[in-house]
């Protein structure tokens, strides 16, 4: 079965502006703030044995400063993703297990650290590229992003 | 004695009388020029013809030769043109993730799903025509269970089939200079 294609939207808008004005007297083109994005994958009943996952920044002056793993312990070491990729506008990452101990249903994979300079509201996509199960059979599976809070 | 000087005053006597007869101007008529002179310049004329003949001939069999020598040479590169020769040059030793995967080379073994001789990107493991997350644990997968001993899953070049190359697979899978996705 080939996976198809997931998108997921993120506009890490007004919940970060909003705290961020509390101590914000620079002005807004000069503004700097760190910010965290967590990456979800959806795999239902089927276990989660490697997936990989595109993120674009759509909107916004972001700069991908860190990678986090993810939630399950198969995940929790920091997926694969090029470093060259950290300062442009697209970053793929990606990671496999091969043991038995793997996650099903919702999981977070990853957590990108975020540089948000300016007022602009950064706008965020993931799109799942694959994901396969123990067997090496790819599968039909969501991803969603979601607004980690700052840090 | 006598007899030779004898003849050689008759013979002395003869020039003197045909010396005497011959001695006014020959008129030649200018036909008889015309005619001559006309005969003299055609066996010229084909002479000078005859030089550029024997001019032309080696120039002609010269650019002959030439255009033989050209046709061997085209024919001894196989008549691939530009494109295809750079098709067939050997792999680029620096074609690695970091500096994009995007190479695409013939493989001639077998992979997993490639058959002999199928067209097999770098890193394409599973043989599906794209280099993604799944190739290096498909490979991961084979080498755990040790058969993953096929000198074309060698992609680190290192001459051996480990996992440095599952790591490799997978840093092409995620690179944004080519390789992934």
């Amino acid at each position: 079965m080939t996976a198809r294609p997931a998108t997921a939207l993120l506009v890490l808008g007004l919940a970060v502006a909003t705290a961020d004005a509390v101590r914000a007297d620079a002005p807004d083109a000069a503004r700097v703030r760190f910010v965290r994005v967590a990456i979800y994958i959806h795999s239902g009943v089927r276990a989660l044995a490697a997936w990989q996952v595109e993120v674009v920044v759509r909107a916004g002056d972001v700069e991908v400063v860190g990678v986090e793993g993810g939630e399950h312990p198969a995940y929790a070491e920091p997926a694969y993703y090029d470093p060259a990729a950290l300062r442009q506008h697209r970053l793929v990452l990606a990671a496999f297990d091969t043991g038995t101990n793997l996650p099903t249903g919702r999981t977070r994979v990853a957590t990108l650290h975020l540089m948000v300079r300016g007022a602009a509201a950064p706008e965020l996509e993931a799109r799942l590229v694959v994901a396969a199960d123990p067997d090496g059979r790819s599968f039909d599976a969501a991803v969603t992003i979601e607004d980690g809070g700052e840090r | 004695m006598t007899d030779r000087s004898d003849d050689e005053r008759e013979l002395e006597a003869l020039r003197r009388v045909l010396r005497a007869e011959y001695r006014g101007r020959v008129e030649v008529p200018a036909a008889v020029d015309e005619a001559l002179l006309a005969r003299s310049r055609l066996p010229l004329a084909r002479l000078r013809r005859r030089r550029w003949l024997r001019l032309a001939a080696p120039a002609t069999a010269a650019a002959g030769l030439a255009l033989l020598v050209y046709l061997g040479r085209t024919a001894s590169d196989g008549g691939a043109g530009p494109q295809e020769r750079t098709a067939q040059a050997p792999e680029v030793p620096d074609a690695r993730p970091s500096g994009g995967a995007e190479t695409v080379t013939v493989a001639q073994g077998t992979g997993p799903t490639g058959g002999v001789g199928s067209r097999q990107r770098r890193g394409d493991v599973n043989g599906d025509g794209c280099v993604n997350i799944l190739d290096a644990f498909v490979l991961a997968k084979a080498l755990e269970r040790g058969g993953a001993r096929r000198g074309e899953w060698d992609w680190s070049g290192d001459g051996r089939v480990d996992r440095a190359d599952v790591e490799w697979v997978a840093r092409a899978a995620v690179s944004i200079t080519g390789g992934g996705t």
